[in-house]
């Protein structure tokens, strides 16, 4: 019992860091980025490239570079995309994003065949009093926290991320006071986009992976979204810690076929008790 | 003794720390318009958001339309009931014409008026020419100007065939001559019968057409009465102009 | 008031015209038996679940990603009656009362959502039901499916007779949204899409009348993948897939969504550009769809229908897509 717990408070790392992304863009924007659970898997593929194209160099040293391509993306989806379409109301965009899924997961599919990959990582499993903890989730579970960190300090102490929040909050305020939403919302879609793609090399470590599984994460992202909060930076982490404790535990009680059923059990009650995030201040 | 149509007593609402309406008493009686004034954040939408249940009322107080408890409805309970507003901000439906706005309020208005989807077209029509709205039923709501959405607006009111008709701010924005045009336009709807709660800030416009008027501040009723008391009311001054004003009112008096 | 807006003698020709096509899909069979049946026969089905997806979303304003739940129940409440000899149209009649206990139960706390986390908390509902339905394998066959009986007439018969059933019902939904569009139901859920706080205080009963929609839209779509299922004698969990429903999206979209004819235009352009392209592609299937939602989205939010409504006038057009942008 005490290992499923182990294993579920490092993958809930990877979980939380994985769904800050779409809590941003809900947040910021009100953009319900459908295509966020397929450019995680993005990320894991881009990280396998970059193994295979250099196998001698340290696997970690991959994230920087796969953050800085999926920014990359983030900015090119939101200009050319998402910006024509953010003021059209929710449903569209909401079309939008999942156009842009499939057409995303079918030029993975087309590269990549559906086949399930997994990236090998060089791990040692350490023993500690009878628990087995592969020590790549350790190093994992130290740069989800770590990126956490950099994100929180960015919008709290940052201009950068002052400007992101004040045009959360108030679009035309901002903009009298000379911000340029467009430009903003390009530079927080970057940042989403880039924290999914790096949750997604991380990811790809502990999980296999094909074009396919983006549905599931977006799924997950969600489900760990609604409980922290959309929008809520540290709540996001911690929903994503309780998601990945349900799923283990419950997995662990009931059998792992259930496991999906109870992801998708746990998202139904917190809609139904309170959409807004259970750990969100109602205002 | 008139009838009363609408009647609250120790009506409350607080959101949080902020009380927006304190312990209010009201009473409406049938065919009369009433005014409700008051400096801005005095509750005054609030509590016509509590009349028509957008927002409940807290505590043990209540509120009776025709003599039926109606507090704890949901909000299109009341519109069937017979109330009917207008609101500060129009929100009409955008995506439909004008006719069509109309029409769901004479649809959904109040419980038996409409039998069937020809008299709602008739009802159109006669809304469109009684407040001389100018435009065919086949127009777009987002090509109308202000006066014109206002007037729609009531249209959409009057077509449910209220018993009671809140008409919230319908004056800003508006200028002299078209300020004059609506007075005309909510005596024309008072004569056929219809209650009025009125809310407004534009004085001239409130104190010619109401019957009676209240006085609301700080979420209380401070003053109530026909309109030559009300301006003449000390606290009603005070809550206007401050109480500056008051005491050199008074000096004023004094002084002869 | 769509009809209202045109003068009698346009209305007149609008009626010419529906009846001659109608009259045209009627009289096809006596030509053609083979493929061409089946294909059209294919196409009244996407169009039905258009239709359904247009109640719910078009009219209402609610997406549901995960309606492919009723497909499920649909083809499994079928099968598993027919398995147990129980005749087709008993099968059916068992099938809309059991999918209007489902949609009742689902609904209630599926329709107090709004907007996103509406379209999120179906898919937790097409989670549950495809578990179920995969877990309680002695029932359903789980991961095996289950083989339903066949027909047994020849070939050509049988696909007229499923021709017939499925334009039938596919005029009888049609009409549905017909009446339900000019009477105060379509009034409802129209002012529920465009504003719903609104819409509850001008005295529309929002909650009834989304139920009515849900209800609606999962019954069409059940029965239709019903009869779907007897077609094809088999089924498996794969029907709880989400593609087919993205192309029945896509037909909305394209057609139009919010109209009555708007989903039978996109599902006959959209199957015909189907057969014709992708007959020989294979791949790239949803990427395709997914640059045809993103281009009707961007460009013509309102579907091909909206094109006639605005008489064409391309300024119209370029206004609403000016108005989408940052």
């Amino acid at each position: 019992m005490l290992q499923v717990i182990i294993n579920a408070v490092l993958l809930g790392s990877v979980y939380g860091v994985m769904s800050e992304g779409f809590s941003l863009m809900w947040g910021v924007m009100h953009i319900l980025n459908l295509a966020a659970g397929t450019l995680i898997v993005v990320g894991a593929y881009l990280s396998y490239i970059f193994m295979m194209l250099l196998p001698n160099v340290n696997p970690y040293f991959t994230i920087p570079l796969v953050f800085f391509i999926s920014f990359s993306i983030g900015v090119v989806i939101q200009k050319f995309l998402y910006n024509k379409m953010v003021k059209g109301g929710l449903r569209r965009v909401l079309l939008l994003t999942f156009g842009l899924n499939l057409v995303i997961t079918d030029i993975l599919l087309f590269v990549f065949k559906a086949n399930y990959l997994q990236m090998n990582v060089n791990y040692t499993i350490l023993q500690f009093k009878g628990l087995y903890i592969p020590s790549h989730r350790i190093i994992i579970f130290v740069i989800s926290w770590v990126l956490f960190l950099l994100t929180f300090l960015l919008f709290t102490k940052t201009k950068t991320g002052l400007i992101i929040r004040a045009t959360a909050f108030n679009t035309e305020a901002a903009e009298i006071c000379g911000v340029k939403t467009a430009r903003t919302y390009i530079i927080t879609t970057g940042i989403a986009i880039a924290l999914g793609g790096v949750a997604g090399s991380m990811a790809g470590t502990i999980f296999s992976f094909s074009p396919a599984e983006g549905a599931v994460f977006l799924a997950k992202c969600f489900v760990i979204c609604v409980i922290g909060g959309l929008g809520n930076v540290t709540g996001t982490m911690i929903g994503g810690l309780i998601y990945a404790l349900a799923e283990g535990v419950g997995g662990w009680i009931f059998g792992t076929q259930w496991q999906s059923c109870i992801g998708f059990l746990l998202l139904y009650i917190v809609l139904l008790l309170k959409p807004e995030g259970i750990l969100t201040k109602k205002n | 003794m008139k009838n009363v149509i609408l009647e609250g007593k120790n009506v409350s609402k607080f959101f949080g720390s902020l009380k927006a309406l304190q312990h209010v008493d009201f009473q409406i009686s049938q065919g009369e318009i009433l005014g409700l004034i008051g400096p801005n954040g005095a509750g005054k939408t609030t509590f016509v958001n509590v009349i028509t249940n957008v927002y409940h009322l807290e505590g043990d107080g209540w509120i009776k339309f025709k003599n039926i408890t109606i507090n704890s409805l949901p909000p299109f309970k009341t519109a069937r009931l017979g109330i009917a507003r207008t609101y500060q901000v129009i929100k009409p439906f955008l995506n439909m014409t004008v006719g069509e706005n109309i029409a769901i309020g004479a649809i959904f208005g109040r419980e038996g008026t409409i039998r069937s989807m020809y008299d709602v077209e008739k009802e159109v029509e006669r809304q469109i020419n009684f407040l001389n709205l100018g435009v065919t039923k086949d127009t777009p709501v987002e090509s109308l100007n202000i006066v014109s959405r206002k007037k729609m607006d009531l249209a959409k009111a009057l077509a449910a065939h209220p018993d009671l008709l809140i008409i919230d701010e319908v004056m800003a924005g508006l200028n002299t001559k078209e300020i004059d045009q609506m007075m005309e336009i909510i005596l024309k709807i008072n004569a056929l019968g219809i209650s009025i709660l009125c809310i407004e800030h534009v004085m001239k416009a409130i104190m010619n057409i109401s019957h009676r008027i209240m006085v609301f501040q700080n979420g209380e009723k401070i003053a109530e009465g026909n309109p030559t008391e009300i301006v003449n009311d000390k606290n009603v001054i005070t809550a206007y102009l401050g109480s500056k004003y008051r005491s050199k009112e008074r000096k004023h008096e004094s002084q002869g | 008031m769509i009809l209202e807006r045109r003068n009698t003698i346009e209305k007149k020709r609008i009626i010419i015209f529906l009846t001659l096509i109608v009259a045209g899909f009627l009289l096809i069979p006596l030509f053609e038996r083979g493929y061409i049946l089946r294909f059209l026969t294919f196409m009244f089905t996407s169009a039905i679940i258009s239709q359904g997806l247009n109640i719910i979303g078009g009219y209402s304003g609610y997406i549901p990603f995960g309606h492919m739940g009723f497909f499920g129940a649909g083809a499994y409440i079928v099968a598993m009656s027919m398995v147990n000899h129980v005749s087709f149209p008993i099968a059916l009649l068992f099938n809309i009362v059991i999918t209007i206990i489902i949609a009742l139960i689902f609904g209630y706390p599926l329709l107090r959502l709004r907007g996103a986390y509406f379209a999120m908390g179906t898919i937790a509902f097409n989670g549950i039901l495809k578990e179920v339905t995969v877990n309680f394998t002695k029932w359903t066959g789980g991961g095996y499916g289950i083989s339903l009986p066949q027909i047994p007439w020849n070939i050509e018969s049988v696909n007229t007779f499923f021709y017939y059933i499925m334009l039938g019902w596919l005029a009888v939904c049609t009409i549905v949204v017909y009446l339900l569009a000019k009477n105060p139901v379509g009034y409802a859920l129209r002012a529920i899409k465009d504003d719903e706080n609104a819409a509850a205080t001008s005295g529309i009963n929002t909650s009834k009348y989304k139920m009515i929609a849900w209800i609606t839209s999962a019954v069409f779509i059940s029965v239709s993948v019903g009869i779907y299922a007897y077609w094809m004698t088999f089924i498996d969990t794969s029907i709880y897939d989400i593609t087919p429903l993205i192309k029945s999206w896509v037909m909305l979209l394209v057609g139009g969504a919010g109209t009555v004819m708007g989903p039978l235009l996109g599902a006959f352009l959209i199957e015909s550009l189907s057969e014709l392209l992708w007959g020989n592609i294979i791949i790239f299937h949803n990427g395709f769809l997914g640059i045809i939602i993103i281009i009707t989205i961007l460009f013509l939010p309102g579907g091909i229908i909206d094109l006639f409504k605005k008489q064409f006038k391309w300024s119209l057009i370029r206004e609403e897509i000016r108005k989408n942008k940052i």
